[in-house]
């Protein structure tokens, strides 16, 4: 405990050192405005920017490094809460909540509460990474194939029928969803599986085409000649934009909360952080006593998942660096980005490199404060962004999701994905098919698979081992509970629905 | 307007001579040299291409670029560069899968015999075999005794059907005729995870990445794959002793190809520009600091290599009916 003070002490000293703030802050800074472009997630934007840090030192490379994934994280909310456009995917979820709240003229207070939300969560997951990493790391390991393929189960289970309206039009969503997961390689026989022929195909379909198609480019399919502006046409005051002492209070619990799920996830490398913000809004509505707020603007459904998202992202740090096991796509960059330096995480990395790595846990606490101080002061622009009208702001963004798609794999073929789902999207749009799922069974399904067929693999075809162990069995359980409450819920609520919804507005006002 | 128009012409085609430089041989190189790395920055080839990349820029006085074509397992970059002008100016950083991937394919990709010019081998990168500490094998003839004495139960995690860590123990399971099962997993990161947890048998992975573990006493080193011992490792026998057959080896070379039709004079500059950097005492420090080694070969021994085991590796992933899967 006291070591672990004094060595923070020792990172913050590092990371403060002007030459590696200066690093810091630049990362920031280029990733909040790069990531603020539409089709650019934060996955893209380290891979573009990753090459300039190989000529550079290695602390302040990996501090840069670390900035920069803070600013395009926060800068892919901004796309997402004010254009509908999430290029991170695990803002897709934001997007629910944080495009009706812009478009009721309250975007501003969304981005408010996103900056919050991820400065108080982070806080807590550096706190974790500090103090209980030995801990974590042993959790870790108790997370084998069958105990993936549970908990996953169980997030798609939840997930697939948090969406407004129709449960079952939710859960078909997710099926198309794990469906268009399926295509690529199967890593399993090496097999190629709906790719038509083509190797662009083999690599399964790209995440932030999909995301970008389905959310942003179907929304403006739809749109297009109907709106003039996003939001409100209202002058902005600065006033409006900080979110006030109510909604402060209002945004608390679901913060802490899914500050929480995000952390709990963290020690599961694998899981990834969108199946976490999947979860934590899931969460939210169900413990709500308004659950039909949701998907209208609710506040609570922008500040659990940005939580839970930035909690799983620090706490994921821990497998990466202290086992040299990247917890997801961005982290594995993080990794490359440690090995060109001729550093090789694993056991060793904490005391072979002690300045690298309590200066790099320093600087995610500086990165964030960086973070806030930029942007408290920018949040106006952003806003004021949505004073251009519509017919100048949406052919601008779709100009920049073609480029930013395109410039990730160098791939024209990723442009015409994007397009296609643009397509596809609008199509559920008009048939009022919620499209979140889609990314939830995109995202599930292949791990599902994956970790379903391996433990299947380990324990040579016995299927029993779903329920040999403890912790898959609770989360096998808790699968099985959903789907009774879901069920006799979906009944009652068929048998008896005009009394109940009476009752529930009666609740909420 | 027909002036006009003819000095657009006149400075198109100026443009198009400069950015279109001859492969004339007594001016190689004269413009950026193209490196294409065929997956994404950050990725193990990344890191040593950069290193590369960077040698060579300094020897040649000529920058040399690392474009990154990731996809397909790397399929399309390859083929990116096996249709780019032979020139010169556009080469292939290629490692040893680019000899495996193509087999697996149905359709026609690409060969990397007839479709490359083998420029010359850079380096290479040991394997090693891992086991977890609690395993009841020890050394490398237990493992072999147990998976005898247990027939089909002993697991190994590989990084999918058609890598090296695959089709490197598919080799020796077929020398000593074993039953065992293979588990592909997505990345090193969760194949490494399950090795640490005692889930999986044993792991056959590139040496650098897994060394820190094995230092850590997390895992047993029980053979490396290298010619002759490591020197971090001396108590590791290599598979060639393990085995008892000389010159047995589990390694992944890296090297630098051209398109097929590349003029004789450029391959053999760029051999000899490629000889002169990678003998510099800091470019030999370098590439170990990123856990390789130089191990130069010139053109015809590096083209020899590219043959024998793209051969090689066909009759492997014959015989266990890969070829047919799709």
């Amino acid at each position: 405990m006291e070591e672990s003070l004094q060595n923070l002490w020792f990172g913050f000293g590092v990371a403060l050192e002007p030459h590696n703030l200066m690093w810091s802050f630049f990362g920031v800074l280029i990733g909040n405005m790069i990531g603020v472009l539409p089709g650019m997630g934060a996955l893209s934007t380290i891979s573009i920017l990753l090459p300039l840090t190989y000529t550079m030192q290695p602390v302040p490379a990996i501090l840069m490094l670390a900035g920069i994934f803070y600013g395009s994280q926060y800068g892919g909310a901004i796309g997402a809460i004010l254009l509908n456009m999430p290029s991170h995917p695990p803002h897709a979820v934001t997007c629910l909540d944080g495009y009706p709240m812009t478009k009721q003229g309250k975007g501003g207070t969304a981005l408010g509460i996103t900056m919050i939300s991820s400065f108080f969560a982070a806080s807590f997951g550096i706190t974790v990474m500090v103090f209980a990493s030995p801990l974590l790391v042993r959790i870790a390991f108790k997370f084998g194939p069958a105990e993936m393929f549970s908990i996953m189960l169980l997030g798609l289970i939840a997930g697939s029928t948090m969406a407004r309206g129709s449960p079952l039009k939710g859960v078909a969503m997710t099926l198309v969803g794990v469906l268009i997961g399926m295509v690529g390689t199967d890593i399993n026989s090496g097999a190629p599986r709906f790719t038509f022929g083509l190797v662009e195909l083999m690599d399964h379909v790209e995440l932030v085409a999909l995301a970008m198609g389905l959310f942003g480019v179907a929304d403006f399919l739809r749109n297009v000649n109907r709106l003039e502006f996003v939001g409100t046409k209202m002058a902005v005051r600065f006033r409006d934009m900080r979110p006030s002492l109510a909604e402060l209070r209002q945004a608390f619990f679901p913060m802490v909360r899914g500050t929480l799920i995000g952390t709990l996830f963290g020690a599961m490398p694998g899981t990834g952080p969108t199946i976490t913000t999947f979860i934590a809004y899931a969460v939210e509505r169900k413990v709500s006593r308004t659950p039909e707020r949701f998907g209208h603007g609710a506040l609570e459904g922008v500040a659990a998942p940005e939580a839970a998202s930035h909690s799983k992202t620090q706490v994921d740090f821990i497998p990466t660096m202290s086992l040299g096991i990247p917890g997801d796509a961005v982290m594995a960059l993080l990794l490359g980005a440690l090995l060109i330096q001729g550093i090789q995480p694993g056991p060793q990395l904490i005391r072979e490199h002690a300045d690298l790595f309590w200066g790099l846990i320093a600087s995610f606490w500086v990165g964030n404060v960086i973070l806030i101080l930029l942007n408290v002061p920018l949040i106006g622009v952003w806003v004021k962004l949505l004073a251009v009208p519509y017919r100048f702001l949406f052919p601008s963004a779709l100009f920049f999701i073609a480029v930013g798609v395109y410039s990730t794999n160098s791939s024209l073929f990723d442009v015409m994905e994007v397009l296609f789902f643009g397509v596809v999207g609008a199509l559920f749009m008009a048939l009022e098919f919620p499209i979140a799922p889609i990314i939830l069974g995109f995202v599930l399904g292949p791990l599902m698979e994956e970790n379903f067929r391996r433990a299947l693999v380990l324990s040579h075809g016995d299927l029993a081992v779903f329920f040999q162990r403890p912790i898959s069995l609770g989360f096998m359980a808790a699968c099985g509970l959903l789907v009774f409450w879901l069920a006799a819920f979906g009944l009652r609520g068929r048998l008896g629905a005009a009394p109940m919804r009476a009752v529930r507005v009666g609740d909420g006002e | 307007m027909i002036r006009q128009a003819s000095a657009l012409v006149l400075v198109l085609l100026t443009a198009v001579g400069l950015a279109v430089p001859s492969a004339r041989a007594d001016t190689y190189p004269s413009a950026p040299i193209r490196l294409i790395v065929p997956y994404g920055p950050g990725a193990g080839v990344d890191v040593v291409a950069r290193v590369v990349a960077e040698a060579l820029s300094a020897q040649m006085k000529a920058n040399v670029y690392v474009e990154n074509r990731d996809g397909a397992g790397g399929l399309i970059g390859t083929m990116a560069a096996a249709q780019a002008a032979p020139d010169g100016y556009t080469l292939l950083f290629a490692s040893m899968p680019v000899t495996m991937t193509q087999l697996l394919q149905t359709t026609k990709t690409y060969d990397p015999v007839t479709d490359f010019r083998a420029v010359s081998r850079v380096l290479t990168n040991t394997d090693v075999l891992v086991a977890n500490t609690a395993a009841p094998y020890k050394t490398f003839a237990e493992l072999i005794a147990y998976i005898k004495a247990n027939p089909g139960t002993v697991t190994y995690a590989t990084s999918g059907k058609g890598t090296p860590s695959h089709l490197e123990v598919e080799l020796i399971r077929q020398h000593y005729g074993l039953e065992m099962q293979d588990v592909p997993y997505k990345s090193f990161g969760s194949a490494l995870t399950d090795t640490l947890a005692n889930r999986v048998g044993f792991f056959l992975s590139a040496y650098a990445a897994l060394l820190p573990t094995i230092k850590a006493g997390q895992v047993r080193a029980l053979v490396v794959g290298s010619p002759e011992r490591t020197e971090e490792l001396p108590d590791v026998p290599t598979l060639a002793e393990a085995m008892g057959v000389p010159g047995y080896h589990a390694d992944v070379w890296y090297g630098i190809m051209a398109p097929a039709k590349t003029p004789d004079a450029v391959v053999a500059i760029l051999s000899d520009q490629i000889a002169l950097a990678m003998q510099l005492p800091h470019t030999i420090e370098r590439v170990k600091a990123v856990g390789a080694q130089v191990s130069l070969a010139p053109a015809p021994e590096f083209a020899a290599q590219v043959r024998a085991d793209t051969e090689r590796w066909g009759r492997v992933v014959k015989s266990i009916g890969l070829d047919a899967l799709q």
